[in-house]
């Protein structure tokens, strides 16, 4: 086990909570596709739990403050974290906002031991942090040999509040009594393969460890081997990784200096699909970049980004936004960046996480939601919408635009399922092409010049003959209806009585028109 | 250790390259186009759409074209932007064809800055942007710049009621008739619209008629093309 690397790993419980600024007694939770990823002490403390639906959490705690998922201000915030460990400690990766990861021999033999070297990382990013980390509990720093033990132990640390070194060699006995919950928690195994785990009567990291490995590789392929491998404190890397020939990275060199970071991230994103396409080619996939940008004054930023299922390109470009945006913000740029790097760090074999061939996901749904993510914080939440199903007679019941940040876009078959009941008395196709929700209050006239009305019983009074819209008076070529509905009438606050026209202006215009109660409104438009 | 620097002379085709990159559509030829529904491969040739171009659509039935335009794409897995598009019919955007799996609104960013920085992101992110009336307060100079940006990244643009961006295939629509509805009876049933398009590729003006839409909310070809002067159609490239 001599080759499983020692690494330390820095935990922030919550972070997203901790960057939205919540005081130490106020309940936040933070809500991505309506559940619960975040959540405050204070939250926690009135029954709200990860995975939760946001109306769950509202249940339980009224007056919780909801906050919406924008990791690129977590990774912002998160920098300064980044920077204050990486003064003390080389090559600091960042595993994801709120988690970094680093070697953890060098700097250990500097502190003089790891308990020394622990205390003082964690205290040089509690300073950082500061005291938005009331709200969330504290910082945990966990080290032990591999990954998947030292995230274990840095988040049991920030329970006990103190940081947990595990001896080195000893990582099978750290782990032997602990859930196998923890390899879908930390090592991202999935789900469903821990509770097979449970049926199977496997509760422990230890009882799975104790399996034969052939047996257990056997039973649940390269899987099974990589949850047998970790539970046994092995080493978590995939199989097949290790660094890549030299000349892989890509970089361009700006003649003059760019100051627009937008243009900096376009460059960033074709080099992205260059250097995706050239690993692709050889079927390898980057888990570990190195992002390197510098100015002409050389002024420099460098991350380490890691990703254990592989950074795509669309991933890649994200963590280029997230570090350029970052660097600005630190404010200490005086000049326009003149040389952008992307260089694959670590690589793998690309084990066919395969991008849909039909159906499924595929690149442009990568694209997609990362640019709903963005559009959401430029011009706020009820700006980005998307439909939903939602049900009705009228053209603006049908769908409903609902706000994209709470919607799940990855799996959009709970809200755009179709309705197995019947609408009896909605308009047949054609559909209107432009909908006015509310409508807009209009003017119909019959031939004498008189208000044309609908009676009681859904008789017209007159046809119409000019339709007033716009402050301008159309004449009608020709008209049907009325369609009268008579909706939720066991309802006072909510009844309504509409009887609806199609009316054809001699423009050429066809309108769908509607009076209620003596007043006529455009409802909508077949444009 | 050297580093491999982009050949300048490649950032086209690289810049231009599709995102619905498929199996089975890996030639150039297709990852340089989006597809267009199939009925109007009477109207624009190969009946796709190059990367990168503003389609413009005006006249009577504009909305209706431009939902049956974005609908091909869409259905081929590209995502689909409506931006100033606040009032847009979903029922009829489902019945065009449009997917609304795949379908985002931006509604109104307020500001300029905000217009340019918003249609940046969708462009990024989108294969499809439709531009509606609610873009009008897009300057001159962000929307030349914008469209710099859609060339490069290979997206498509769809207009309607926004002249401001231009348009490399401009679909107008000539007539339109709606029939089915009668002087106090019946129901609309369909519009049959014919569409001129013309356009700076587009040699010589193309006519066609269309059921837009037609009884069941989809674009259907009425009888055979016409061109406008007796001149056959020579097929391009």
């Amino acid at each position: 086990m001599a080759e499983v690397p020692r690494l330390g790993v820095l935990w922030c419980p919550h972070w997203s909570v901790a960057v939205a600024g919540a005081r130490a007694d106020e309940p936040v939770v933070v809500v991505h596709a309506n559940r619960v990823v975040a959540h405050s002490v204070a939250a926690a403390a009135d029954g709200v739990a990860l995975g939760q639906r946001r109306r769950e959490a509202q249940a339980r705690c009224p007056h919780v403050r909801i906050e919406h998922h924008d990791p690129a201000r977590d990774a912002r915030a998160f920098d300064q974290v980044v920077q204050a460990v990486g003064a003390m400690v080389p090559r600091v990766e960042i595993t994801e906002p709120g988690t970094l990861t680093f070697m953890a021999r060098g700097p250990a033999r500097y502190f003089g031991g790891e308990t020394a070297m622990a205390a003082k990382v964690i205290h040089a990013a509690a300073v950082a942090v500061g005291h938005s980390l009331e709200a969330v509990g504290s910082l945990g720093l966990g080290v032990a040999d591999g990954r998947f033990a030292a995230g274990i132990a840095a988040r049991r640390a920030a329970a006990q509040g103190m940081p947990l070194v595990v001896e080195a060699g000893s990582g099978a006995t750290f782990l032997r009594d602990l859930p196998v919950q923890l390899l879908a928690e930390v090592a991202g195994v999935s789900s469903e393969f821990v509770h097979l785990l449970h049926r199977l009567g496997l509760h422990h990291l230890g009882a799975l460890a104790a399996l034969p490995a052939t047996d257990v590789s056997a039973r649940f392929g390269p899987l099974g081997a990589f949850a047998h491998r970790v539970a046994g404190g092995g080493d978590d890397r995939l199989p097949g990784t290790h660094d890549p020939p030299s000349g892989m990275q890509v970089q361009r060199v700006f003649e003059p200096p760019v100051l627009h970071s937008d243009a900096l991230v376009f460059v960033g994103r074709q080099l992205a699909d260059e250097l995706v396409a050239t690993l692709a080619a050889d079927g390898r996939v980057c888990t570990r970049l190195e992002v390197v940008a510098e100015t002409e004054h050389g002024e420099r930023s460098e991350r380490l980004w890691y990703r254990s299922t592989g950074l795509g390109a669309a991933a890649m470009v994200e963590r280029v936004r997230w570090q350029l945006d970052a660097w600005a913000q630190g404010g200490d740029l005086t000049a326009g960046v003149a040389l952008l790097r992307l260089d694959p760090v670590e690589v793998r074999s690309d084990d066919g996480v395969q991008l849909g061939l039909w159906g499924g996901r595929t690149q442009a749904d990568d694209w997609a939601v990362r640019a709903v993510a963005r559009l959401v914080a430029l011009v706020g939440e009820q700006q980005v919408l998307v439909p939903a199903v939602e049900g009705g007679r009228q053209p603006h019941d049908t769908y409903a635009w609902v706000p994209a940040a709470t919607a799940d876009l990855a799996d959009p078959s709970e809200r755009l399922a179709v309705q197995a009941a019947p609408w009896p008395g909605s308009l047949p196709a054609p559909s209107p092409s432009v909908v006015h929700a509310p409508g807009q209050p209009i003017a119909v006239f019959d031939a004498a010049g008189q208000p044309v009305g609908v009676s009681g019983r859904g008789a017209v009074s007159a046809a119409p003959a000019t339709v007033h819209l716009d402050g301008s008076a159309h004449d009608v070529a020709g008209w049907a209806g009325p369609w009268p509905v008579d909706e939720r009438w066991w309802d006072p606050a909510r009844a309504r009585r509409t009887a609806r026209f199609q009316v054809l202006t001699r423009s050429g215009r066809l309108l769908l028109v509607a009076v209620e109660r003596g007043q006529w409104w455009l409802s909508a438009e077949y444009c | 250790m050297p580093a491999r620097v982009v050949n300048p002379t490649h950032l086209s085709d690289l810049a231009g390259r599709g995102l619905v990159t498929r199996a089975g559509s890996s030639t150039a030829a297709q990852d340089r186009t989006l597809p267009l529904l199939p009925v109007f491969s009477s109207l624009v040739s190969q009946g796709a759409v190059q990367r990168g171009s503003v389609m413009a659509c005006t006249g009577g039935a504009a909305m209706s074209l431009a939902l049956a335009l974005a609908a091909g794409p869409s259905q081929q897995g590209a995502w689909v932007g409506a931006i100033g598009m606040a009032s847009l019919g979903l029922a009829a955007a489902a019945e065009a064809g449009v997917v609304l799996e795949r379908l985002v609104s931006v509604i109104e960013p307020g500001s300029d800055h905000l217009w340019a920085e918003a249609l940046a992101a969708c462009i990024d992110g989108f294969d499809v942007l439709l531009l509606g009336p609610g873009t009008q307060q897009v300057r001159t100079g962000t929307a030349r710049r914008l469209m710099a940006r859609l060339r490069a990244r290979g997206a498509v643009a769809i207009t309607v009621g926004a002249p401001v961006f231009g348009g490399d295939l401009r679909f107008e629509c000539t007539s339109a008739t709606w029939l089915g509805l009668g002087d106090g009876h019946g129901v609309a049933q369909g519009r049959v619209a014919e569409v001129a398009l013309t356009g700076r590729r587009v040699p010589q003006t193309r006519r066609a008629e269309f059921w837009l839409p037609s009884a069941d909310g989809q674009v259907r070809a009425v009888g055979a093309p016409a061109t406008a002067p007796v001149v056959p159609l020579r097929r391009t490239g």
